[in-house]
């Protein structure tokens, strides 16, 4: 009797371990990370998560490799307008790599999503305070950062600091129509009306130059009252 | 014969969580998963017939009706067991996607074309999916509807119950 729960105990031991063995070799973690990300250049958001979890869940990541499947997951869940999942996941980030800015830099975008942009400031300025602690970076990456905490200081009503942020931005990285977009708010709240309307169209102009990007609707509209405005004055 | 409906509506769901689960991870396998999952829950639902009391055999209808009743189950449990696997609970915003063509599945399978056979694989989303998913249930439901019941002779053993017709293909009367 004792023999055979024994016996019974050493099978289920021994088939426990096989099927581990065995999923630990089917999901590869760092693998499916990599695909992950792939799937979000591919706009494949649903496979993203789940190659994401799935390395997440068996791929026995490390830190790093865990930090870019949590970060992969995230952004697919920002693409998705799954924000709180997001948040989620980036706190995870933030916990997991305190010196990391990448973590703090995305969760400061979703929490710009989110219109919470005390929470983003506090977010993106940590973010430049491990990345670029004294503003002098040429690093291109960081334009779109720039940019956001423009906006961000732009919606908490410092337009000084919106402005030198936008035009930081458009130093490193001079390319971007939205920057100019919101550039062109900032000028109309400094009552710079002429300044405004030739940001607003340059960035008309230039989503133009982009085949692939769809008619901006409100930019137009905007642009055609900024002209009415200017022809009133 | 209630008795036996609902041991094998309970088999159903607990296979299609199982299988859901499992779906999520690895993808979904066309033909072989509905035809491992209907086995399995054929297999345990006459080995549990063979300790139950004697079971009449079934008309054609009830069996077709109880195949439908556990083949509805086994979806409902793998839309769950699928929820369950992933990260927050969204099982039907993964399916509604992929139905509309907006997202895809992993989908794995063999073809045959010309007498050559090969094994395909990709994402799948839209009419295509619709389809194998169709092709997949229905080869489930021909499994559930045949074999877990016992023959007019009272043969326990699908395999080899005796008395099937093509007109009625459970043995009993209709």
């Amino acid at each position: 009797m004792r023999l055979r729960v024994i016996q019974r105990f050493v099978f289920l031991a021994v088939a426990a371990g096989v099927i581990w063995g065995a999923v630990s070799w089917m999901f590869q973690g760092a693998n499916d990370v990599q695909t992950a990300w792939a799937a979000i250049e591919a706009r494949e958001y649903d496979q993203s998560i789940r190659l994401a979890t799935r390395g997440i869940r068996f791929g026995r990541l490390g830190t790093e490799d865990l930090s870019s499947a949590l970060e992969c997951r995230a952004t697919a869940s920002l693409r998705m307008g799954e924000l709180s999942h997001a948040i989620e996941d980036l706190d995870r980030i933030v916990a997991l790599r305190p010196d990391y800015a990448g973590g703090y830099f995305l969760r400061g975008e979703v929490r710009l999503r989110e219109n919470n942009y005390e929470q983003a400031l506090t977010d993106l300025n940590q973010g430049f305070k491990i990345a670029d602690p004294d503003g002098k970076s040429r690093n291109r990456f960081l334009a779109k950062r720039y940019a956001q905490r423009g906006v961000a200081k732009l919606a908490q009503k410092d337009v000084d600091g919106a402005m030198a942020d936008f035009n930081h931005s458009l130093e490193l990285n001079p390319d971007v129509p939205d920057t100019y977009y919101f550039r062109s708010f900032a000028f109309e709240r400094q009552k710079l009306l002429p300044q405004a309307l030739a940001d607003m169209e340059t960035a008309v102009k230039m989503h133009d130059r982009n085949v692939f990007s769809l008619p901006q609707g409100d930019w137009l509209y905007r642009l055609e009252q900024l002209r009415e405005r200017a022809r009133q004055q | 014969m209630f008795e036996i409906f609902l041991a094998g509506t309970v088999i159903s769901a607990l296979i299609g969580l199982a299988t859901g689960w499992v779906r999520y991870w690895m993808g979904f396998f066309v033909l072989f998963q509905g035809v491992i999952a209907s086995l399995l829950i054929v297999w345990l639902v006459v080995k549990y017939r063979k300790y139950s009391s004697s079971v009449p055999c079934p008309s054609n209808r009830i069996a077709l009706m109880a195949a439908l009743g556990w083949l509805i189950i086994f979806w409902v449990a793998q839309i769950y067991g699928l929820g369950l696997a992933q990260p927050w609970f969204d099982p039907f915003g993964y399916f509604g996607r992929i139905l509309q063509g907006d997202a895809k599945e992993m989908t794995f399978g063999m073809k045959s074309t010309a007498g050559w056979a090969s094994s395909f694989s990709g994402g799948f989303g839209g009419g295509f999916w619709i389809f194998l998913n169709v092709f997949d249930s229905a080869i489930m439901y021909l499994f559930l509807f045949r074999l877990p019941w016992p023959g007019p002779t009272g043969d326990a053993s699908p395999a080899t119950a005796g008395g099937a017709t093509a007109q009625n293909p459970t043995g009993g009367e209709s």
